[in-house]
């Protein structure tokens, strides 16, 4: 996924198709791709999409896709025999999460080789990543997408929300940080949501990071355990609620260490999560690795 | 008397020969025939949009039947002896290969690479001007040895059976030798073969190079064949088919096909030189065409060749 931050990026004014995140999925199912013409015609996609303004981003809900249909083959009996093919491709782009699409457009391309595959790619080679036709299809479909985003958004939220309830906090967080800036109503409503469900997850990792490292001092209450405890107490969010007791077990940690060792030992907070930060950029990172570690998980449906 | 006529004969002869050797001499290539291709199992099954098709796997055969490379060996050794230089099949398949394989890694200071339409990639593939097709048998009943061979030349611009060998099979022989018993199968054959080749050749000194000619026209074209081009209700193609009568040996030609969309002249004889002597074909006959169109007409168009045999011109545009 990724946003943009209207804050990180002020003054600037922003096109919308900046903002506009779409990742490129060819199916497997396509008439006559082999692997390598497949690797293509993918790679043509990503092409596309970042020459005409918009984000390339594998794991997007929104999809440019392409469909490959034969119109004509001719097969000569020369030496060697040459195979040419008339190629139409239709490009779409929709919602690849329901299978929906917002705009289509085709194109016809020819290829020849001296067999099937290297006739594919000749062709696909031929496809003009820089076609001002894309700007039509390309508009209508931002169209659908920001559409999309209105009409859904309360149902979004309501989502994300249910996910939280079930502690689901890098998932719900994920779900309100795809929706794009340029959605303005929708975005402001989403940042409004997400900042109790962050708080929520930071309050639970406390809860569970502190028991850990009381844990593990508690076994050990050594110079090396002092420091495997301080590692899991550094990570915690100061604004968690339980944040008082994460500093009374550090003072704790540190008082037995002098009594024990002589030596000193300092709580290190980490300078990243300091009581004044980006929060928006925050919630962007989580919904970022989120995002990455579903990529294997991520099924997409055909938009055609 | 009788002196007088032998001596003018020959100087004719020496100076049909020596003007011959000056026009575009046809260039020669032997195939195996498809009746042999299909019996070792040189091709693969290819779904043509639902008719199934066999292609010819020419490389295959090449590289893996020494009994292929020793009877065309044979061939094109006796005829080359006998003058008709021949090109090589393998070897031009092989040069088209390597010639691919340099335009794809061949780019200029901008990185700009080799032009390269799909109609040129489509027409990398040998291209002689005669294909001489062969297929053997060998018989083997005892210890005597014999072999069936067959030679077919065929025009490939104007896709005439221009020579064909005798048939039948050779002397049964004692050596089981394949290369002896081809050589001496082919040794029967050939010059009755190499007669009828070259009086297609003499023919065409006398009448005119025989060459095809296709004109079609682009979609886009601002004219098309069946467009009036004055108040006498004549047709643009009327009066390329005039041109055609008025540029070639005698007016000779056929109109095979003719639409609106697309014209087929066969059996178009057209002169070994031009009116300054240079070397004449298809090519230049295409060339001539499209300069009168554009003259005439204003019309840009495309013209082309295929081989010495073959002359394409497309009216209202360029590639």
């Amino acid at each position: 996924m990724s946003i943009v931050f209207a804050e990180a990026q002020a003054p600037q004014k922003m096109n919308d198709k900046d903002r506009l995140s779409i990742g490129a999925w060819i199916p497997d199912q396509i008439e006559g791709l082999t692997a390598g013409a497949h690797n293509m015609l993918e790679n043509k996609l990503n092409q596309i999409i970042t020459t005409n303004g918009l984000n390339d981003s594998p794991n997007s809900r929104f999809i440019m896709s392409a469909n490959v249909v034969v119109l004509t083959k001719n097969i000569t009996p020369t030496a060697p025999p040459m195979q040419a093919f008339t190629l139409e491709i239709t490009f779409y782009i929709g919602d690849g999460f329901e299978g929906k699409s917002f705009s289509n457009y085709s194109t016809t391309i020819i290829g020849v080789g001296e067999n099937e595959t290297k006739a594919y790619i000749s062709a696909l080679r031929n496809i003009k990543t820089n076609d001002p036709n894309y700007q039509a299809f390309i508009d209508k479909a931002k169209a659908g997408i920001l559409a999309y985003y209105e009409t859904n958004c309360d149902f979004i939220i309501k989502e994300a929300t249910s996910l939280a309830k079930t502690r689901e906090y890098d998932a719900a967080i994920y779900k309100l940080t795809s929706i794009p800036t340029v959605c303005t109503s929708c975005w402001d409503k989403a940042m409004n949501a997400v900042a109790p469900i962050f708080q929520d997850k930071i309050n639970f990792e406390c809860g569970v990071k502190l028991n850990k490292a009381m844990n593990i001092w508690n076994a050990g209450q050594s110079w090396d355990a002092a420091n495997q405890a301080g590692n899991i107490l550094s990570s915690i969010d100061p604004q968690a609620t339980c944040y008082a007791e994460v500093k009374s077990l550090a003072d704790k940690i540190s008082k037995r260490i002098y009594e024990v060792d002589k030596r000193e030992w300092i709580f290190k907070v980490d300078s990243e999560i300091g009581l004044k930060r980006d929060l928006i950029k925050a919630y962007r990172d989580i919904g970022v690795a989120y995002g990455n570690g579903q990529a294997q998980n991520i099924q997409y449906k055909s938009l055609w | 008397m009788k002196y007088k006529q032998i001596i003018i004969g020959a100087i004719a002869l020496i100076l049909a020969n020596s003007v011959f050797s000056q026009a575009k001499k046809p260039s020669l290539m032997i195939f195996p025939a498809t009746t042999w291709m299909n019996a070792k199992g040189y091709y693969t099954w290819v779904d043509d949009q639902g008719t199934k098709k066999q292609i010819w796997d020419y490389q295959r055969a090449f590289d893996t039947n020494k009994e292929l490379k020793a009877v065309i060996t044979a061939i094109e050794g006796l005829m080359v002896s006998r003058g008709f230089p021949i090109e090589n099949l393998g070897s031009a398949m092989q040069s088209n290969a390597e010639q691919a394989a340099l335009n794809n890694v061949d780019i200029n200071k901008t990185g700009g690479g080799i032009a390269e339409s799909p109609r040129d990639k489509f027409l990398k593939t040998a291209k002689p001007d005669i294909i001489i097709e062969i297929d053997w048998t060998v018989y083997r009943e005892g210890g005597n040895n014999s072999i069936n061979l067959v030679l077919v030349g065929k025009e490939a611009g104007t896709n005439k059976t221009i020579a064909t060998s005798p048939p039948g099979t050779s002397q049964p022989s004692l050596s089981g030798d394949l290369t002896k018993l081809i050589n001496e199968a082919i040794l029967d054959k050939i010059d009755n073969f190499n007669a009828q080749l070259q009086a297609r050749f003499d023919d065409m000194f006398a009448n005119g190079k025989e060459i095809s000619l296709n004109i079609k026209v682009w979609d886009n074209s601002p004219k098309k064949l069946n467009d009036e081009i004055n108040d006498d209700g004549d047709l643009l193609k009327d009066d390329l088919k005039k041109w055609v009568a008025q540029n070639t040996v005698k007016g000779r030609f056929t109109l095979s096909q003719s639409s609106p969309n697309f014209m087929s002249f066969t059996q178009v004889r057209i002169p070994l030189f031009d009116a300054d002597g240079v070397a004449f074909d298809a090519d230049a006959f295409a060339t001539n065409l499209r300069k009168y169109i554009r003259k005439t007409y204003k019309i840009p168009s495309e013209s082309n060749a295929i081989g010495l045999g073959f002359a394409e011109v497309v009216i209202g545009g360029t590639r």
